[in-house]
């Protein structure tokens, strides 16, 4: 780091890291050219930070455990049905719905890059993201599911569903036994990120 | 390798503590934290907004960052955020350059204007680009 070269009376400011400066060029760069405007990016950042998440995904799973109509339009239809719900995918990507059963088990993996549903579940996680579970999830899946604290019995079918740029997907986990009697709301609180991709089930709020 | 133990949030399988100590069972929501640093934000952001507004179809996009994830892994697994994102930069440096949106050297100098910029300013001012900023800075 070039401190030597300061000549102020005063400490300057720590330098960024190089990413960190990287990203600044970039960004200087592109907004003079007028290809970025920074409101707009404050706009992008405030969404993904602020109004999507896991949470509007658990709302779409506990409907379609309340509501068969929305369950048969969402297995059909996801993206149209979601929608409906007021989640829409930015860049354009069809969402495909996948439910689980007491036959199969479904997960996803992006094997390219790290493809998600974002309006459901908004940024992936940091293992989502992982060289690891990337390439092993395809190759041996319930090892991996295992790892996640998740046996998967030998006579049910572990589905694996490659996202890409144009076809994301969501797990439906099965409606935990016992309950019945629970409001739709409720339920969305036992709906966890990792049931939605696969790697864990719903949990009651209190042990999550 | 386990997911529960060596991936970057080792405890986030385990029961939170503070679900406890609410009242009636109401759980705090779950714990999401979309990007672990600023300019993770930022570099989403960028890359988001420029294929929303058309200089290149997320498609295109993916196809460039599956590339450079696969190179970097080569050098080094990619099992960080710090080094998913900076994959994710080179990435869209190298399809600006190849969409000549912009090029190496621009890239470069900017990022020096910037070193500049912050060794001149006094710690705790806002740094700005024009301070310390000479002749160098075209654009």
């Amino acid at each position: 780091m070039p401190h030597d070269h300061c000549e102020s009376d005063h400490p300057h400011n720590l330098l960024p890291s190089d990413p960190e400066l990287r990203v600044k060029a970039l960004e200087t760069v592109l907004v003079k050219k007028g290809l970025v405007d920074p409101a707009a990016l404050d706009a992008i950042i405030e969404i993904y930070e602020n109004r999507v998440g896991p949470r509007n995904g658990a709302r779409v799973v506990a409907k379609s455990w309340c509501d068969d109509e929305f369950r048969s339009e969402l297995l059909e239809d996801a993206s149209s049905a979601v929608g409906k719900l007021g989640y829409s995918g930015r860049q354009g990507a069809h969402l495909v719905a996948v439910e689980n059963s007491p036959e199969v088990h479904n997960v996803v993996v992006c094997t390219l890059c790290s493809c998600y549903p974002w309006p459901l579940l908004g940024i992936p996680p940091a293992w989502y993201k992982s060289d690891p579970y990337r390439s092993r999830m395809v190759r041996e899946p319930r090892k991996v599911l295992k790892e996640f604290g998740l046996e998967i019995e030998s006579g049910r079918k572990v589905r694996v569903w490659d996202s890409t740029a144009e076809i994301r997907y969501l797990v439906v986990p099965m409606r935990p036994e016992g309950t019945e009697n629970f409001t739709e709301s409720d339920l969305a609180d036992w709906v966890t990120r990792d049931s939605m991709v696969g790697t864990g089930l719903p949990k009651p709020p209190a042990s999550q | 390798m386990n997911f529960q133990s060596e991936i970057e949030h080792p405890n986030e399988f385990l029961p939170s503590a503070s679900v406890e100590a609410r009242p009636n069972g109401a759980r705090p929501p779950e714990e999401y934290i979309a990007f672990d640093a600023p300019w993770h934000a930022q570099l989403f952001a960028i890359t988001v907004h420029l294929s929303e507004t058309g200089r290149f179809s997320w498609t295109e996009w993916t196809k460039q960052f599956g590339e450079e994830l696969k190179r970097s892994r080569s050098a080094r697994p990619t099992d960080s955020s710090e080094a998913y994102y900076a994959a994710w930069l080179a990435a869209l440096e190298k399809l600006l350059m190849r969409l000549n949106l912009s090029a190496r050297h621009e890239l470069d100098s900017l990022r020096e204007s910037w070193v500049r910029a912050y060794v001149a300013t006094p710690h705790g001012q806002p740094v700005k680009l024009d301070r310390g900023a000479d002749s160098t800075e075209k654009v």
